[in-house]
């Protein structure tokens, strides 16, 4: 207990407990002390009758008491105080086996007493106010106890765990002392071990259970105790309990048994030897009576005294009385006359007579009694005796007392074997007989263990606790005390009715409990057997609820380890992004592949806010929704995006302790899902745009069909009346039928370039050809076929060659004139222009129209549209410009449209010098 | 005054078509069936015509043209003038049918047709 064991008292209720024990040890030796001091038996015994608690076991409940106080008190103890413990124990054990040893030599050193005397009225043990060789054992096991505790370390705890058994000894032994005497049968009274004290056995249960709350806060720390063997040691002191309780009871049914039955014998015993007593007293007065009053028998004695040399009277009176002599016990017979001479002695004359057989002789002439004189001792011969006394009384004259005659009675041979004689064997058992002289009371027979006691050894009457006091100050049945030798004994006592005996039977209680031991034994047997066989199952069963409770725990630790690994790996390698935050928003776990979302190792990446992270109204924004989940508990969807790519984020709570305390989460990156859903939506508009332009053109397609057809058809009916009716055919009507067949011709020729194009099948056939030619060619035809229109191109001065295919491009300026024609008033100019730059040369178409919707520029270029839609003003598929593109494109250019409405539009097409392809 | 009497008397038609060899023929062909034709290239033209040479006794009418197109032309034909008119839709579209009925037309014929079914729908058509 280096402060180790104790440290863990403080404050827990094992400290309160064992402090509470330490006060109540020190205050019981305390008060015997002071019983001692003041005289007070009460305080040391707590029941007069009992044995007390000696002063050296007092002084030595103190200074454990003491020691065991500041253990379970003190916060901070000097190297003093442990010093002065050891010192203590050491003491106590050394003055323990001392005692016991002399105890077991029989040497009771008064130096135990501290000079304190043995007061009268205790009950007086050979050796009360010694220490009980019980209560040294005690006081072993606490030294024991305390050492161990002592030296226990948290390496060295097994001398805890060894400290319990002799606390629990202590404790046991304790118990079942205290048991005895709350019972009313206190243990070894009787025997010849002093037995302990009722202070001493309550002391010593509060210093058991204060050693073992020292243990008990030690297991408590160490956690040793789980429910479960909080219910085992439970069980174990309930069952110890039941077994020493159910032992005692036992142990005391026998030993009332055989008491019981001492006592029956005892009371049969007497009961038949008082009868015995009274029938020999009565036939003595009966045998007195054969003389008393003898009318023949007194004339004998008054002829005899009147002559005594009378041989023939003589003679009658000595066979008058001879017939006593051989008679039970008379071994005397003496006839005094009224002066106290002997007169006449048998069996042999002259014999002297005892003064107290004269003197009392002279009495029975005065009271003319028959008297039986008591118990008296003959000083010339020392022995024993009993006389009967019977006076002669002459009843002739005036019955007038003549003579005494006197029978000496020799109690050995009747009166003492009657008493002696005991029916059973027994080595203590006997038979007294006394009488009350003065205050004291004398024993009249022989004693079994005082030589020569018989109207010798008196006892003083105010030893009451000697049964044989009791019988004479008036008690009968049965009593306990002691016996002459002030041994404990057990005994029945009456009075002698009609005289001054007084009869006890005795028996030691040793004696009586004697055939109690080897039941005891084999109590104790059974008991110690039940205790221990408990404790081992007991102890078996714990040891595998431990083993299967070790056992579980690892279990459990593989299953959380193999878990953990699982989900390490699972965050290594999980494609979805994980995340774990706690409660402050910071990242406890992230999958791996956030190292490469973020460009952060992992390391940067833990224990930190997003906003930390990369510090943005983003980051800013998902923090709030992160505390809104852990506020709200519900679980949040979003879609996030983050350098470029696009997120989506599902995040829920988790709860813990009932409360949102973490936030998870898992982040899917959906870029090119969006994508695919972006270009599926185009593809889908495109699709419908295509079929809804495919619908378009075939409605455009049969207008422009039909129309030439329409004019051919109509025109050609002109052209039959005219023949029918044998009128010259109309010239003009017949140059009409030109301009639809050509519609339906360039139709045709659109188409199958569109088809050509579309499917890749056209196939350019470049020439080195000079480009300013061409295009001056091309508005030159222009200004053939539409004389009223104003076009104008400004030619460079030099030749500019490039690699083209001179029809196609031809075909594409024409169409764009073609275009600009149609969509321009007829008042506004037209303007081509041919501008060379480095590597490509541009050629624009400029006119002054309407100007085309921003809306519909980029569809320009597309097959099957047409500027202004189908309510357009102007005729045509709309192929045009698609065919255009195609062919520009093939070359290695590009055409586009610069256009304001309201000014005009700018047609333009690219062409690289060299074709590349 | 023989001339005058026979333009009285004479059904005049209006002619609503842009493509001028359409209208060339059909104009033709109507005057040699005796009617007097107006022509117009669109609907601008058509209620010009309409203000200089009065109501025709029945309107033939082409849908797609620049300009003002069938629909505005009937649009504000119908609402400028009476209901009564017939109006006769040319078209060289699918739905001509639906286009007639959407515009309150009398009747329609389907580019390409031949002078007797248009001949047949005036002469039903034409009022007096």
């Amino acid at each position: 207990m280096t402060g180790y064991v104790s440290s863990l008292l403080r404050g827990n209720r094992s400290g309160l407990l064992s402090g509470i024990c330490a006060i109540i040890v020190c205050g019981l030796g305390f008060s015997a002390l002071l019983g001692w001091v003041f005289k007070l038996p009460f305080l040391t015994s707590f029941d007069s009758g009992k044995i007390p608690m000696a002063p050296s076991t007092a002084l030595l409940f103190i200074l454990y008491g003491t020691i065991l106080f500041l253990y379970a008190t003190l916060l901070h103890r000097g190297r003093g105080i442990y010093l002065i413990s050891i010192l203590v124990h050491l003491t106590g054990v050394l003055v323990a086996l001392v005692l016991v040893v002399l105890n077991y030599r029989d040497i009771h050193p008064a130096i135990e007493h501290f000079g304190f005397s043995i007061l009268k009225n205790m009950p007086a043990h050979a050796h009360s106010g010694h220490m009980s060789p019980v209560t040294a054992g005690c006081f072993i096991l606490s030294s024991l106890s305390f050492f161990l505790l002592f030296f226990a370390s948290p390496t060295k705890r097994c001398l805890v765990y060894a400290s319990v058994v002799p606390s629990a000894l202590l404790l046991m032994i304790s118990f079942v002392l205290t048991l005895a005497y709350w019972l009313g049968m206190p243990l070894l009274y009787g025997s010849a071990i002093i037995p302990p004290a009722l202070p001493t056995s309550l002391a010593f249960m509060a210093m058991g259970i204060a050693l073992l709350a020292f243990a008990w806060s030690y297991f408590l720390s160490a956690e040793l105790f789980d429910r479960s063997t909080v219910i085992l040691v439970g069980v174990f002191i309930v069952l110890t309990v039941g077994v020493l309780t159910a032992g005692f009871f036992i142990y005391r049914a026998y030993a009332q048994h055989y008491r019981t039955e001492a006592e029956h014998q005892l009371s049969a015993i007497t009961e038949l030897k008082e009868w015995e007593l009274q029938q020999w007293r009565r036939e003595r007065f009966w045998d007195a009576e054969i003389i008393y009053g003898n009318p023949v028998f007194v004339e004998l004695v008054r002829r005899y005294f009147k002559r005594p040399l009378d041989q023939k009277v003589e003679q009658q009176l000595e066979s008058w009385l001879m017939q006593f002599i051989g008679h039970v016990d008379y071994d005397k017979v003496n006839l005094f006359d009224l002066r106290g001479l002997i007169r006449l002695s048998l069996p042999v004359r002259g014999l002297p007579v005892s003064a107290i057989v004269l003197r009392r002789a002279a009495e029975v002439v005065q009271s003319k009694q028959i008297t039986l004189v008591d118990f008296y001792r003959d000083e010339r011969d020392q022995q024993i005796y009993l006389a009967l006394l019977i006076p002669v009384i002459d009843t002739l004259i005036q019955n007038r007392v003549i003579g005494v005659v006197a029978l000496q009675i020799d109690p050995r041979k009747y009166l003492y074997p009657i008493l002696l004689h005991w029916p059973t064997p027994s080595k203590t058992a006997e038979t007294l007989l006394v009488r009350q002289e003065g205050n004291d009371v004398l024993f009249l027979s022989e004693l079994k263990f005082i030589k020569n006691a018989a109207l010798n050894f008196r006892i003083p009457l105010n030893m009451t606790e000697v049964t044989t006091v009791m019988a004479v100050v008036g008690r009968t049945g049965v009593v306990e005390g002691v016996d002459y030798r002030n041994v404990s004994d057990i005994a029945e006592v009456r009075p002698v009715h009609g005289s001054s005996w007084f009869l006890e039977s005795r028996m030691e209680l040793s004696e009586v409990y004697a055939p109690v031991k080897p039941h005891l034994w084999m109590i104790v047997g059974f008991v110690v057997a039940l205790i221990v066989g408990s404790g081992a199952f007991l102890a078996f069963v714990w040891r595998k609820q431990s083993v299967e409770h070790y056992r579980k725990q690892a279990q459990t630790a593989e299953a959380l380890r193999e878990s953990e690994e699982i989900f390490k790996k699972f965050m290594e390698l999980s494609p979805i992004y994980v995340f774990f935050k706690n409660d402050q928003i910071r990242s406890l776990r992230l999958s791996k592949n956030f190292e490469t979302m973020l460009g952060k190792p992992m390391e940067e990446l833990l224990g930190k806010t997003m906003d930390e992270l990369f510090p943005s109204d983003f980051a800013k924004k998902m923090i709030a929704d992160d505390l809104m989940v852990l506020k709200s508990g519900k679980t949040f969807e979003t879609e996030e995006e983050l350098n470029g790519r696009q997120y989506r984020t599902i995040k829920f709570p988790i709860y813990y302790e009932g409360a949102p305390k973490y936030l998870a989460g898992y982040t899917i990156d959906i870029t090119a899902r969006k994508r695919a859903e972006a270009e599926l939506l185009t593809a889908k508009k495109a699709a419908e745009k295509s079929a809804q332009s495919k619908a378009m053109f075939l409605d455009i397609a049969a207008h422009e069909l039909r129309n030439p057809t329409t004019a051919i058809s109509l025109l050609l009916q002109i052209i039959q009346k005219q023949v029918e009716k044998g009128q010259p055919i109309s010239a003009a009507t017949f140059a009409r039928l030109h301009e639809p067949v050509e519609r339906l011709t360039r139709l045709v020729v659109d188409l199958l370039d569109v088809s050509r194009l579309d499917r890749g099948l056209m196939v350019l056939q470049p020439v080195r050809s000079d480009i300013v030619l061409l295009v001056s060619k091309c508005v030159e035809e222009f200004k053939l076929q539409a004389p009223k229109r104003r076009f104008s191109f400004l030619s460079p001065e030099q030749l500019i060659e490039v690699d083209i295919d001179p029809v196609r491009i031809y075909q594409v300026l024409s169409n764009l004139l073609d275009n600009a024609v149609k969509y321009t008033p007829e008042d506004r100019p037209i303007e081509v222009t041919l501008s060379p730059m480095l590597n490509i040369i541009r050629i624009s178409v400029i006119d002054q129209g309407d100007g085309i919707p921003k809306e519909q520029l980029h569809n320009l270029f597309k097959a099957f549209s047409r500027g202004g839609g189908v309510t357009g003003r102007v005729g045509g598929l709309g192929l045009g410009l698609s065919v255009c593109r195609g062919i520009v494109e093939l070359h290695g250019g590009r055409i586009g449209v610069l256009s304001e409405v309201g000014r005009g539009s700018t047609f333009y097409f690219e062409l690289p010098r060299r074709i590349t392809s | 005054m023989i001339a005058e009497d026979a333009l009285a008397n004479t059904k005049s038609i209006l002619v609503v078509e842009d493509d001028k060899n359409i209208l060339f023929a059909v104009s033709t062909l109507l005057e040699g069936e005796g009617y007097r034709v107006f022509g117009a290239e669109n609907g601008f033209a058509a209620l010009e015509s309409i203000e200089k040479n009065g109501l025709p006794n029945l309107i033939l009418l082409d849908m797609i043209m620049p300009g003002m197109d069938g629909w505005r032309f009937a649009s504000e034909f119908m609402a400028k003038y009476d209901h009564k008119t017939p109006i006769i839709v040319m078209t060289a579209a699918a739905d001509a049918k639906q286009r007639a009925k959407n515009i309150g037309a009398n009747g329609w014929i389907g580019k390409p047709f031949v002078l007797d079914e248009l001949l047949g729908l005036i002469k039903k058509h034409a009022r007096t």
